[in-house]
């Protein structure tokens, strides 16, 4: 039996770029800003491309919601070996309100229509960090998950999962289909090659509308500001022992 | 005849037919009795076309004059004229110190005399000279005694010709810098130099805060004649920037302040203390680019990168510090600040004279200002990594990208696959794929579109040709940084193998990739843990590496001269980027005509008259200033 396989990619301000706050506080600066695939998601879709080349998996497709410079990102998802793309079209406007629960219930509708087995999502996104994608996916499914799986593997019908918990590593079973969703050392996401390149430029890309799919977007959650993370304050350099020992008396420390 | 005759007749006849005979043999020995001649004999000469200078006939000619003595008699004693003119001058200089203020030294008005003799007495110098040939000669046997002496010899050359620091001069400097631009103590990092190869001792390190403190500086040590090292980061791989012996060193680390910044020319005014990542930082925040960027940006400063006229990775677009760098605030050797800040690009008035001190690695000024013209950040960047059969193939490469690509082009890097390994081994870094020989090329446009479409038809035909076997390309700023990381480790990394022997050279690309080639046959059999490269083939540069475990003058006389000596027949230059300091110095000849260098050290003379500033770099050692 070989699984079909639906990854979830999301485009997010790339890790490497310094974040600037608005002035409004509504949220982060995005134009002009370099964007590239939530490195979680990278895993999730090399894991996916890993799966089909031990012949785990048949077909992999990858999903990503936004406005139309997602396109980018699914072809990164292409040249990584992906078979085909969805890309769900979202308004610009309503996607900065777009939430986990949006995501999901495309992601679950999507999961019914083409028939697939397995779902691996990223387990959060480096700009919302909000880690509720896959749990609700798995939950609008009413599947099984696995969460933060750091190794995956078959098992008859099942999927062995191993995740990282606090104190250690935690093997489950999983009924299939299900939702899994990937932690950092899952594994290490591959270079696209050059040929990959050439040919994720002639992949198919199916659009899709949220309407078409059914969902409504209004959002569930109000932000009501957002700001930059405190500045650390400079230090200051004591002569001995007991000077230290003033200062932080003083401070009330001690 | 006739006498005979004579003879004979007073003999009576006695013998008429001895008489018969001898007049016969006198008829035959005469030599116009041609009669008898058998052939015609000409007078033999001896020696013929050949004046003795000497006199050949007989006693020499007598002198007729009386008045000349027998030798063998005593010369009469000739009354000493105690003021004729080299009796009057005789030990005139003796008092010189005790008479003057102590200003003068003997070894000052020495003229017609290299600098580096003034000051040695009798043949001392001579003595010196003939122990390095002594020592070169066993420098394979005993390189330690070699570099000792080497020492030895500059610390000889130094206390001969400069001052010597004493308590006063520390506290003049604490007087008018302050007591926190001075610092006498814990001085190791600033005497040792990056590659932990040359060491000075120098006891004092000043941190000027502006140009007025270094004039005060110079100006001060000019009078003294105190030596001093002018140093940045401190990145340099040719130990420029540290002392040779006990030079003051001059840090510019408290000289950062950027100056102002013009949004619409993109003309940036600092001072020469800034690091270049925050200069590159402060103009990112404006869409501009600083026009070079190197390895070392997260320590080096730009007064260095001006001095040294580093080059890096963006040379191929943007061209060197020459071009870049439109005007510049210098002090000279005696604290006169020169003025050269123009912000204008076209300046045809006089000589331009910040050339000079671009790429003088300190020996002529100071440089306390830069201006520098930075280019506008180019929107979109992709950085491609492309694996390679040969060096043949890196050069078709490079010809097609330079036709289809060119405009695009920021950076155009080889590594090969040894300089891959020790990325591998040492840093634990993983490259994408195998390949011999691989070419990092970074591209960058303000249009998206236009740089796909074309890249994607040069990587078509590339792999269409077979050229290209395997490679990548992104332009995600992530993926970017880790392309990046295999080539900038690669120093790093080269150093945790233990020993590094370094070159830096230029070389035309027929014979870019020979040399590496021809080294590793000439070092497969020795101790040489690797021998790889890798370097800015866009530019002709070449960084030539070999490592071993540990210092093995076995690999370095198989490298060393040889090595500078191949790249000078061939056309190359023997320092292409990292320039010459106290390294290479004695091997400018390779690269530079001897009337180049003369007029070097003219110029050098010109500036810096006393030769307190950077002594010991760039020019040659034993050279007549």
């Amino acid at each position: 039996m070989s699984l079909r396989v639906l990854v979830g990619c999301k485009r997010v301000i790339d890790y490497a770029v310094k974040i600037r706050v608005k002035p409004d506080k509504t949220g982060v600066v995005t134009d002009g800003v370099k964007h590239s695939m939530n490195p979680f998601d990278e895993i999730a879709v090399e894991e996916a491309v890993r799966m089909k080349e031990r012949k785990i998996a048949s077909e992999v497709i990858a999903v990503s919601c936004g406005p139309s410079t997602s396109q980018e990102t699914l072809r990164t998802a292409l040249a990584m070996g992906a078979d085909k793309a969805i890309h769900v079209e979202v308004d610009p406007k309503d996607y900065s309100n777009m939430q986990p629960i949006h995501v999901s219930k495309i992601l679950a509708k999507l999961a019914k229509d083409e028939k697939i087995d397995v779902v691996i999502v990223g387990k959060q996104a480096i700009d919302d960090d909000a880690n509720q994608t896959a749990q609700m996916t798995a939950a609008f499914l009413d599947w099984p998950q696995a969460t933060f799986a750091s190794k995956i593997e078959k098992d008859g019908d099942h999927l062995k999962v191993t995740r990282e918990v606090d104190g250690g590593l935690e093997t489950i079973k999983v009924k299939l289909p299900a939702v899994i969703s990937s932690d950092l050392r899952l594994n290490e996401p591959r270079y696209a090659t050059l040929p990959n390149i050439m040919k994720a430029k002639k992949k198919p890309i199916d659009k899709k509308k949220p309407v078409d799919l059914g969902v409504d977007l209004s959002p569930k959650i109000e932000v009501i500001s957002v700001e930059d993370p405190p500045v650390r304050e400079a230090g200051a350099k004591v002569k001995d022992v007991d000077e230290l020992l003033a200062k932080l008396k003083e401070l009330g420390r001690i | 005849m006739n006498i005979l005759r004579n003879l004979l007749k007073t003999n009576a006849n006695r013998n008429v037919f001895a008489l018969k005979a001898i007049e016969k043999r006198n008829h035959y020995n005469d030599v116009n009795n041609k009669e008898y001649l058998p052939f015609e004999k000409k007078k033999y000469e001896r020696r013929h076309g050949y004046t003795p200078h000497y006199h050949t006939k007989g006693l020499l000619p007598r002198v007729k004059d009386d008045s000349v003595l027998p030798l063998c008699s005593i010369p009469q004693r000739k009354k000493p004229d105690p003021w004729n003119k080299r009796e009057a001058i005789f030990g005139q200089n003796d008092y010189i110190d005790i008479l003057g203020d102590g200003e003068i030294k003997p070894h000052m008005i020495l003229k017609n005399v290299p600098f580096w003799l003034r000051g040695f007495r009798g043949n001392e110098m001579k003595t010196l000279q003939r122990k390095v040939a002594i020592f070169r000669h066993f420098r394979w046997l005993r390189p330690q005694k070699l570099r000792c002496f080497n020492r030895s010899r500059f610390y000889a050359i130094f206390s001969r010709n400069y001052n010597k620091l004493v308590r006063d001069d520390v506290e003049h400097f604490v007087k008018t810098l302050g007591e926190n631009s001075v610092k006498t103590d814990d001085l190791d990092s600033y005497n040792e130099d990056w590659l932990s190869v040359h060491k000075g001792r120098s006891s004092l390190v000043l941190f000027p805060k502006s140009t007025l403190d270094v004039s005060r500086i110079l100006s001060y040590c000019s009078t003294r004649e105190l030596p001093l090292v002018v140093q940045g980061g401190k990145t340099s791989l040719v130990a420029g920037s540290v002392p040779i012996s006990d030079e003051i060193i001059l840090c510019m680390s408290k000289m950062n302040k950027i100056e102002s910044f013009d949004d619409t020319s993109g003309i940036l005014q600092c001072q020469s203390g800034c690091i270049l990542q925050n200069l590159e930082e402060f103009v990112g925040q404006h869409q501009y680019i600083m026009p070079y960027d190197l390895g070392a940006k997260g320590s080096c400063q730009i007064g260095g990168n001006v001095a040294t006229n580093a080059a890096g990775l963006r040379f191929i677009r943007y061209g060197s510090l020459h071009q870049n760098v439109l005007g510049l605030e210098v002090v000279g050797a005696n604290g006169t600040v020169l003025n050269l800040m123009s912000s204008m690009r076209k300046d045809n008035t006089g000589y331009d004279l910040k050339q000079l001190f671009i790429g003088s690695e300190g020996t002529l000024g100071v440089i306390t200002k830069v201006i520098i013209l930075c280019p506008p950040k180019p929107q979109y960047k992709v950085v491609m990594l492309l694996s390679l059969n040969s060096f043949k193939c890196l050069l078709s490469i490079l010809k097609e990208a330079k036709s289809k690509l060119g405009e695009f082009i920021s950076a155009f890097e080889m590594i090969d696959f040894e300089s891959m390994n020790v990325v591998v081994d040492n840093l634990k870094l993983t490259p994408p794929f195998e390949a011999n020989i691989y070419a990092l090329i970074e591209l960058s446009a303000n249009d998206s579109n236009l740089l796909e479409a074309q890249l994607t038809n040069f990587v078509e035909e590339g792999i269409a040709d077979g050229i290209i076997k395997d490679g990548t390309y992104s332009s995600d700023i992530h993926v970017m940084n880790k392309l990046w990381a295999l080539r900038e480790g690669i120093p790093e990394a080269l150093l945790k193998d233990g020993y590094c022997y370094k070159y830096d050279v230029s070389l035309p690309l027929n014979h870019y990739y020979e040399l590496v080639e021809l080294m590793r046959e000439k070092l497969r059999s020795t101790k040489a843990v690797r021998v790889c490269s890798f370097g800015h083939v866009g530019d002709f540069n070449l960084h030539f590496n070999v490592t071993s475990k540990q210092f093995e003058p076995d690999v370095l006389r198989l490298i060393e001269p040889q090595i500078y000596e191949w790249i000078s027949d061939r056309g190359g230059s023997i320092s292409a980027e990292h320039g010459l300091g106290q390294r290479k110095n004695n091997y400018i000849h390779l690269s530079k005509s001897r009337e180049a260098i003369e007029i070097m050290f003219s110029l050098k003379k010109l500036f810096d008259p006393k030769l307190i500033l950077n002594p010991g770099k760039m020019l040659p050692d034993w050279k007549k200033a």
